[in-house]
């Protein structure tokens, strides 16, 4: 391949999203859609061809403007890009193919949603600091304006509150950025690399710069104390929409967050990130937990895996480092799938409230069935994704017990939680079932059944398009039954990606081992679905879901995040 | 030194604007404080590498290091985008809630959910 051809990863999207405002000009000719299947569809089997020499080893750069140097504009593509890319592109596709069902999105939609493709894109490519803070900031801005383009009343308000939180957390990013620029005269990662092996690399400033630069990312990759924003912006937005941000999005940062630590090499990098992934695997999964709106409780589910991809990549080992992208990949694949048939059952019932919706399963098998598939994912039952990843990542964790533990703790929560959701497939809507409900909500579900019939229409009344909502449902599950069954295969194709060498020893997750582990997670999963939901549980629930901090208290408690990190840094024994 | 504590002062001004002013303009201007706060720290600190303005007509006596000030041109930039997407945001949230002060329009929109 022509090593100046990838750019055109960032470039075919953005060329696209013109031809999507030409609709704007000439309404009467429909453009908008096929060129969106152009776009995406000419830039997949661009990175197939790409795929053979990724994966002999190659690495490909590109130096942008004739501007070479320490200060040029360099995009560079190596294994960890290519998988990166072919997430965000594929997860991208089958969000926009599930907005093509719904006629509300017009052409503007679309070119929002290319333009946040083509900024992603640059973010997995960028070679050197400045070139990912302004992709950083197109994926914001498209971001913003994608969430906002609900048109609710609450999701302009999360929209604003992201703004303000990721805008606070890009500032810190580009003092991070002046700092290297100062002491290295590079903007490049390489030259970053040979800053950091250097012996002027350990002076005084250098773990605050990184401690910048990795806060900075962190707001938007929603790591804690840095998620605040996250479970309002993904849960508000549009449903394709937020299945854009909580596949892809955070990941994309991610990348970012995972070339500079590489690139650092330093050792208390990666145990922050080991602990901080923890912690927020463990947070997120309670909140979950809590939550009674379906979306909010998705959403916390993306701080919750995320900890598992954050604590995996900073655990170290071989395997849990190639269990973090496999991770990514999977959480792509079955988080999308997830947030765009739960998107669906909102469309279907007009309802938000998990405690309203009931019995769905009967009435609409196949979206039963895909989201059986999501939630066997993520809960990692054999033999879909989720299952091989995490084993993965717990496996190379076996050296950190308390995290160990803590991220098995996390998978009881989150089939605990999962359970609870997918009460609104199978439990019926009877009066004995809701005797240990609150006689408010009882009243609430009275009236809903009342309104059932006129609801129940609601496909009809929005001229839904049943045949591309259904299509990327069902293939997302496809791809999440592929990606586990093949989860040994792909594991070691990951592995030869990062690491350019086959992995040392076989890894195998389909063991008699594992499955009874998975045994115990299910029963312990189940038993705690009936703690929360008895009714002092429900009473704890209501109570931790009045705790919702506001804009001020979430900007305070951001700040004196980035404070305490700094403290930590600064504090901290020098090697 | 005195620059750099000035430079420090405004900085704290917008963080103190951002948290505790309850309009929501008023914490944009904040948030473009903070911005600008960071923009001044850069290209004073990146004036100090020199005296001349970077024109390379005749390389004479040294010239000042050009790129943090082209890295701050786009910094600009990207915060009039920021900026702008944020006050037409408020717009929206004037519209539907009445009122720009954040505590009154998260209790409307609590009482609403």
């Amino acid at each position: 391949m022509p090593e100046g051809s990838i750019v055109l990863f960032v470039i075919v999207p953005l060329a696209g999203s013109f031809f999507t405002l030409l609709e704007k000009i000439w309404p009467d000719r429909r453009i908008t859609k096929p060129a969106v299947v152009l776009v995406f569809f000419s830039c997949l089997l661009f990175l197939l061809f790409y795929a053979k020499p990724i994966f002999q080893g190659e690495e490909y750069r590109i130096v942008l403007g004739n501007w070479g140097g320490p200060i040029g504009i360099i995009q560079a593509m190596d294994g960890l890009a290519w998988v990166g890319l072919l997430f965000v592109y594929v997860v991208t596709f089958f969000a926009l193919i599930f907005a093509f069902s719904d006629k509300t999105y017009d052409s503007s939609f679309y070119f929002f949603s290319l333009i946040l493709t083509s900024g992603m894109a640059g973010v997995i490519l960028a070679a050197d600091l400045f070139n990912l803070f302004v992709c950083l900031e197109i994926v914001g801005i498209s971001a913003y304006i994608l969430i906002a383009y609900a048109k609710k009343e609450r999701a302009i308000l999360a929209s604003f509150k992201y703004l303000l939180l990721s805008s606070l957390g890009i500032s810190v990013f580009l003092l991070g950025i002046f700092g290297i620029y100062r002491n290295t005269g590079s903007l490049l990662f390489s030259g970053m690399a040979e800053y950091f092996s250097s012996p002027a690399g350990s002076a005084r400033e250098t773990p605050m710069i990184l401690a910048a630069l990795i806060a900075g990312l962190g707001v938007r990759t929603a790591f804690i104390p840095f998620h605040t924003w996250l479970p309002e912006a993904h849960s508000q937005a549009p449903h394709p929409v937020s299945a854009l941000l909580s596949g892809v999005v955070i990941k994309v940062t991610f990348i970012a967050v995972w070339r500079l630590a590489v690139t650092s090499g330093s050792m208390e990098v990666r145990v922050f990130l080991l602990w901080s992934g923890t912690i927020t695997a463990l947070v997120g999964v309670f909140w979950a937990l809590m939550q009674k709106e379906i979306k909010v409780l998705l959403a916390w589910h993306s701080v919750s895996q995320m900890g598992y991809i954050i604590a995996g990549f900073g655990a170290g080992t071989l395997l849990s480092i190639s269990g973090s992208l496999f991770h990514m990949l999977n959480h792509a694949l079955f988080k999308s799938l997830l947030f765009l048939s739960l998107g669906m059952v909102i469309i279907l019932t007009g309802e938000y409230s998990l405690k309203r919706i009931r019995g769905l399963g009967r009435k609409h098998p196949l979206l039963a069935l895909v989201f059986a598939f999501g939630a066997l994912s993520i809960a990692g039952i054999p033999p879909l994704n989720g299952f091989v990843s995490k084993k993965l990542i717990m496996v190379g964790l076996k050296e950190h017990p308390v995290a160990y533990w803590s991220l098995w703790i996390t998978s009881i929560g989150t089939l605990a939680s999962f359970t609870k959701l997918s009460a609104l497939f199978w439990k019926k809507q009877e009066k004995m079932s809701l005797s240990h409900l609150a006689p408010l909500e009882e009243a609430d579900l009275q009236e809903n059944s009342a309104e059932e019939v006129s609801q129940n229409s609601g496909m009809e009344k929005t001229g839904l398009n049943r045949v591309a909502a259904f299509f990327p449902l069902v293939v997302l599950s496809i791809f999440c039954l592929i990606t586990g069954v093949f989860g040994r295969q792909i594991f070691e194709m990951i592995h030869v990606l990062i690491f350019r060498q086959s992995p040392s020893r076989v890894f195998n997750p389909w063991t008699m081992e594992n499955l009874w582990e998975t045994i115990i997670v299910v029963f312990l999963g189940v038993f705690s679905y009936f703690l929360v939901t008895s009714r002092r549980g429900e009473v704890f629930q209501g109570k931790i879901r009045s705790l919702r901090l506001s804009l001020d208290w979430t900007l305070l408690f951001l700040l004196a995040g980035f404070i305490f990190l700094g403290l930590t840094v600064f504090l901290l024994p020098r090697s | 030194m005195i620059r750099i504590y000035l430079i420090l002062i405004l900085f704290l001004l917008g963080v103190f604007g951002i948290v505790l002013c309850r309009n929501l303009i008023k914490k944009v201007i904040a948030l473009n404080i903070i911005n600008s706060a960071l923009i001044i720290l850069f290209i004073y600190l990146g004036s100090l590498s020199g005296k001349d303005a970077p024109i390379l007509l005749d390389q004479t006596g040294i010239i000042v290091d050009p790129v943090p000030q082209a890295l701050m041109l786009t910094a600009i930039v990207v915060g009039i985008c920021v900026t702008a997407l944020a006050l037409s945001l408020v717009y929206k949230l004037y519209k539907a809630y009445g009122t720009l002060d954040i505590q009154e329009i998260e209790k409307k929109a609590r009482e609403h959910a």
